[in-house]
């Protein structure tokens, strides 16, 4: 019945109902969940508060007029499409009386919760929709506007009433309504309509609120959230055979890596759970599963930090820093584990790859003897550079970029990352040479007592738009249990810098973590400016609306302060989080 | 057609006063010295004369400043990034939008000749480098081009020069600039090559610059097609171009490109002689080919098979597109004509050779691709098009585009086909419209210029 494109609709169509709430900035409505009203048994359930506070926010907001103003938007308000559109809104408006703004707040203002049910014998399911209005009155106009509209449709519409003031309407059989001052009920069930409005009215009767599933996604992420999403996962997973449709092992190395023991868990955790948070200039979404990791075995334990003994290390605080991701993996582990990870038919390519490897690393073995060397975290590093290395600057500013290699065995771990760092430069300098590039001299100096091994011209490149290869001048250094290699000798140093201070040394409780800063990010993007100009020219744009172009981007870049996205493990939960800030 | 068989000298001066000046003619001169030609150029033309239009096309006009920051813009970027994919985007958008547009197609003539690859260059400054070299001289010296291209450093990478030492010369490129850039097979001997490899040596490359290395290059006597002395490089040149056969050479690959692909002997010699007159001064060789009796006479219109850049950028500049350079450099490549990288020193052949089974159904299936999806950027609207030209019956919309795209050569059986189609066709008029240029550009005659 339901197949992986159904269960990504559902997921997605239950993260649109409380997307809507991204911009709001008040307190979650006082009213009480809206799971309780809801019958048990729902597959996923979306709720929103307090959207009367986002569509103030948005109808004010001076980035939507920025946005109208726009020359891009201009383009789609000269479409056919956006033409129709605006007729059909100046109808309905005329029609309700009222702007389709007023409409949302008075409407919408309030609470909204979705649920959508299985259907036995079908691949569409069934849904219940629950709006809360703060304002009876509203409701009541609308309705008498609305019905003019539905008879012209030619709709079947049946009317009755429940007894206790509920107006019951059914269009087509197929869209039940239920209605009274205070909610409107929808559903393409009746029965669930029926069950729906009797919680409503304050019957006492099971709802989704006492499901066991639900109630332990609420007590690990807790009830209090602008936007809640809850996904019956075990439910879910019985439906498609038991796993989603997710292969026990996977054929794509990288994948598996990432992903492979966060998927493992999903499909054996009841429940799937989604917040939203808002503050002023804010917000965090939060996706959680149950992470019971004993029940994956041994098999997966690469996969998972076990704070505080093991974890990533916080992104280095370097000058201009643009961003970082940390991963924590027992790399060494997952690879002699790949066998029972992978799939068969991709198993061949590790053994090309450690064929390969061996003119970098001659006379070793790649799973025997490098990887137990390496640690147990990555951390990638990307920051400005101020081109000391040249007396110019190159035509197209690239940022450092670093890679920061936990040692598993310092001191082994160190010569051979120093060797593999030499024999590149070595191949590369080959490459320079045929094909007509200044090579690097290798050298060294000592920066506060750490050796850094670094790449240099014969003489310092000058010109204001230098060729783009005069962004790299390699370096590696070894401080302490951490080798860095890096494009940039200076990154390097204030790599060096940042690592040497006790703050980055301490584990953090994250299995994985990027951070992004948008500032510096928007700065790059502006310093090569004439190459994303460019760009557009070459797609057909006018050099004028490629500077707009240009421009506009680089205004919503520079509204945006950081984003940060990171998993955390615990003993019993996992929780994928995405934080962002805005001026 | 206003033109008629030439008789006596083939290129004495096409009297257009005389003979007419049509439509049909404007059309014929945009499409052989351009890139195609948009409606609003073709009436231009027409309007201005056959004078006036060539004294546009071979003076320098001053480019819009839109052009010049874009196109300065673009090569920069080129240059910064060292992708060749945003030089040849750089070119191409020259060919489009450039103010001489003569001068881009003559420029890709002399790229063709002067064949040199990317693929072995690997240098974007020195592919730009190049390309600066024959847009400079492109209808100017032949004599400074040849002798600035002995010096080239893209050329100089090309043919491996700095392997051209005096104890052991490498014939590459005096061989090339004889049987290629100059006189054409059997106008010399093995033993010139030789005596001509010689002159060049320690004609090299250092800190990627032109240098003369003084210890390897043969100071001592030489005899070459005839003269003796102790000759080096730009005597070489010197002789090559006294000799008969360089006009002769250069005169019937200017006619097969530009006029027919099988110029007879008596033009060819017509033209060669003229090129010796005017001292390989080329703006005054090509006002006289391009405003010729043999130029405008009915046995040529229309029997030259489209490269792949005048059927591609033809249509764009035809049908007014907003392109999507990248995606256009790669079917570009896929019809076999990928700028700054030509298969082998002697460049595209064209011709037939352009039409083969898999080339032809890239050519067919860019018609469809351009019209109906924004794969290739987007056409200007057909619907408003038409509504400002004011056609608005079916058959003024077949002539409009029957005009424009195939200088109004198509039979009658097959323009009354065409109006077929508009009639039945579902969609609106712009959909129509755009099923009715697929089917022209399906067309055999769209292949050919």
């Amino acid at each position: 019945m339901f197949n992986r494109t159904w269960v990504f609709r559902l997921f997605v169509v239950a993260l649109v109902t409380s997307a809507g709430a991204l911009l709001a900035g008040r307190a979650v409505a006082e009213s009480p969940s809206l799971a309780n009203s809801i019958p048990p048994g729902a597959l996923a359930f979306g709720e929103v508060a307090d959207l009367e506070s986002v569509i103030d926010r948005v109808q004010d907001s001076d980035y939507l007029k920025q946005v109208v103003e726009s020359p891009q938007f201009q383009d789609v308000a000269n479409s056919q499409q956006y033409k129709q559109a605006q007729a059909g809104r100046a109808v309905l408006e005329k029609q309700l009386g009222m702007d389709l703004w007023t409409v949302g707040k008075k409407l919408l203002g309030n609470r909204i919760a979705v649920a959508v049910y299985p259907k036995p014998n079908s691949k569409q399911p069934d849904a219940v929709a629950i709006i809360q209005v703060k304002d009876a009155k509203t409701l009541v106009d609308l309705r008498k506007q609305v019905e003019p509209l539905l008879v012209l449709t030619g709709a079947k519409i049946k009317q009755s009433e429940n007894g206790d003031g509920v107006e019951l309407v059914a269009i087509n059989d197929n869209a039940f309504f239920a209605i009274n001052d205070k909610w409107i009920a929808a559903s393409s069930n009746r029965d669930l309509l029926t069950k729906t409005v009797e919680l409503l009215s304050g019957e006492k009767a099971a709802s989704l609120a006492q499901d066991e599933a639900y109630q332990l996604m609420s007590k690990k992420m807790g009830s209090e959230h602008l936007g809640r999403v809850f996904v019956n996962t075990g439910t879910l997973a019985e439906a498609t055979g038991g796993r989603f449709g997710l292969p026990e092992k996977m054929d794509n190395p990288l994948f598996s890596l990432l992903v492979g023991g966060i998927l493992e868990l999903a499909v054996h955790s009841p429940y799937a759970g989604l917040t939203l948070d808002v503050e002023e200039n804010q917000f965090a979404i939060s996706v959680g599963i149950s992470g019971e990791r004993k029940k994956l075995g041994e098999t997966f334990s690469p996969f998972f930090a076990t704070p505080p003994e093991t974890g990533t290390r916080p992104i280095p605080a370097v000058p201009q820093l643009i961003g970082g991701v940390t991963i924590y993996r027992d790399f060494a582990d997952w690879y002699g584990r790949r066998e029972e990870l992978l799939q068969p038919q991709i198993l061949p390519a590790f053994d090309k790859f450690e064929a390969g490897l061996g003119n970098l690393l001659p006379g070793r073995d790649f799973g025997e003897d490098v990887l137990p060397q390496l640690g147990k975290n990555i951390t990638l590093v990307a920051a400005r550079q101020d081109y000391s290395h040249l007396e110019g600057k190159p035509g197209v500013k690239l940022p450092g970029f670093a890679a920061i290699f936990e040692l598993g065995k310092p001191d082994e771990g160190a010569q051979t990352f120093q060797l593999f760092f030499q024999t590149l430069s070595a191949i590369l300098n080959i490459q320079a040479g045929q094909q007509g590039r200044k090579p690097w001299l290798l050298d060294t100096e000592l920066y506060k007592d750490v050796k850094v091994s670094y790449g240099r011209y014969l003489k310092k490149p000058e010109g204001d738009r230098l060729p783009l290869v005069f962004n790299f001048m390699p370096a590696s250094a070894r401080v302490g249990d951490k080798f860095i290699i890096s494009s940039s000798v200076d990154l390097c140093r204030n790599l060096i810098d940042a690592l040497k201070k006790p703050e980055n040394n301490k584990r953090v409780e994250k299995n994985f973590n990027l951070e992004l800063q948008f500032d510096p990010f928007a700065d790059i993007i502006e310093a090569n400016q004439d190459f994303f100009q460019a760009q557009r020219i070459q797609q057909g744009r006018t050099i004028d609306e490629a500077k707009q172009d240009m421009a506009a981007i680089l205004d919503v870049l520079r509204q945006i302060k950081s984003l940060d996205f990171n998993t955390t493990a615990t003993n019993d939960a996992f929780t994928v989080q995405l934080k962002g800030a805005w001026k | 057609m206003s033109g008629s068989q030439p008789a006596g000298d083939p290129l004495r001066q096409y009297d257009s006063k005389k003979l007419g000046w049509t439509h049909r003619d404007a059309t014929h001169l945009l499409w052989r010295t351009q890139f195609g030609a948009s409606d609003a150029e073709i009436e231009q033309a027409t309007e201005a004369g056959l004078e006036k239009t060539l004294d546009r096309l071979l003076t320098p006009q001053e480019e819009s400043p839109d052009f010049e920051s874009s196109d300065r813009l673009l090569r920069q970027v080129a240059v910064d990034t060292g992708n060749i994919s945003h030089l040849k985007a750089w070119w191409l958008y020259r060919m489009l939008n450039s103010a001489n547009p003569l001068v881009e197609k003559v420029s890709l003539f002399w790229h063709n000749h002067f064949a040199t690859s990317n693929a072995k260059v690997d240098s974007v400054d020195h592919m730009v480098a190049q390309n600066d070299l024959i847009r400079k001289e492109a209808v100017g010296s032949f004599r400074k081009l040849l002798s600035g291209m002995a010096r080239d450093v893209a050329m100089l990478i090309w043919l491996d020069s700095n392997a051209n030492r005096k104890r052991q010369p490498n014939e590459n490129f005096a061989r090339e600039v004889m049987e290629l850039f100059s006189l054409g097979v059997g106008n010399y001997t093995e033993q010139d090559i030789a005596e001509a490899a010689r002159a060049f040596t320690g004609w090299h490359l250092r800190d990627d610059k032109y240098w003369f290395n003084r210890r390897q290059h043969d100071f001592t006597q030489k005899t070459l097609l005839g003269t003796t002395g102790t000759l080096d490089g730009e005597d070489v040149i010197e002789i090559c171009l006294g000799q008969a056969a360089c006009p002769h050479f250069l005169a019937e690959k200017l006619l097969a490109t530009f006029v027919t692909p099988r110029p007879d002997k008596q033009d060819v010699a017509q033209l060669a002689s003229r090129i010796r007159a005017h001292d390989f001064q080329m703006t005054s060789v090509f006002r006289e080919l391009f405003g010729s009796d043999l130029f405008f006479s009915s046995s040529v219109r229309r029997s030259i098979i489209k490269s792949p850049l005048e059927l591609v950028l033809g249509a764009y500049r035809a049908l007014g597109n907003r392109p999507n350079l990248q995606t256009t450099i790669g079917l570009l490549a896929s019809l076999g004509q990928d700028v700054f990288e030509p298969p082998t020193v002697k460049g595209w052949e064209g011709g037939r050779l352009w039409i083969h089974s898999a080339s032809m159904l890239l050519r067919t299936n860019f018609a469809p691709a351009l019209t109906s999806s924004s794969r290739f950027g987007t056409i200007d609207d057909p619907q408003s098009v038409l509504k400002s030209d004011g056609r608005k019956t079916q058959d003024d919309v077949v002539r409009y585009y029957t005009e424009l795209l195939l200088a109004g050569d198509v039979e009658p059986a097959s323009k009354q086909q065409l109006t077929e189609y508009l009639k039945k066709a579902e969609g609106d008029r712009g959909e129509r419209s755009r099923g009715l240029i697929q089917l022209i550009m399906s067309m055999p005659e769209y292949q050919i210029v």
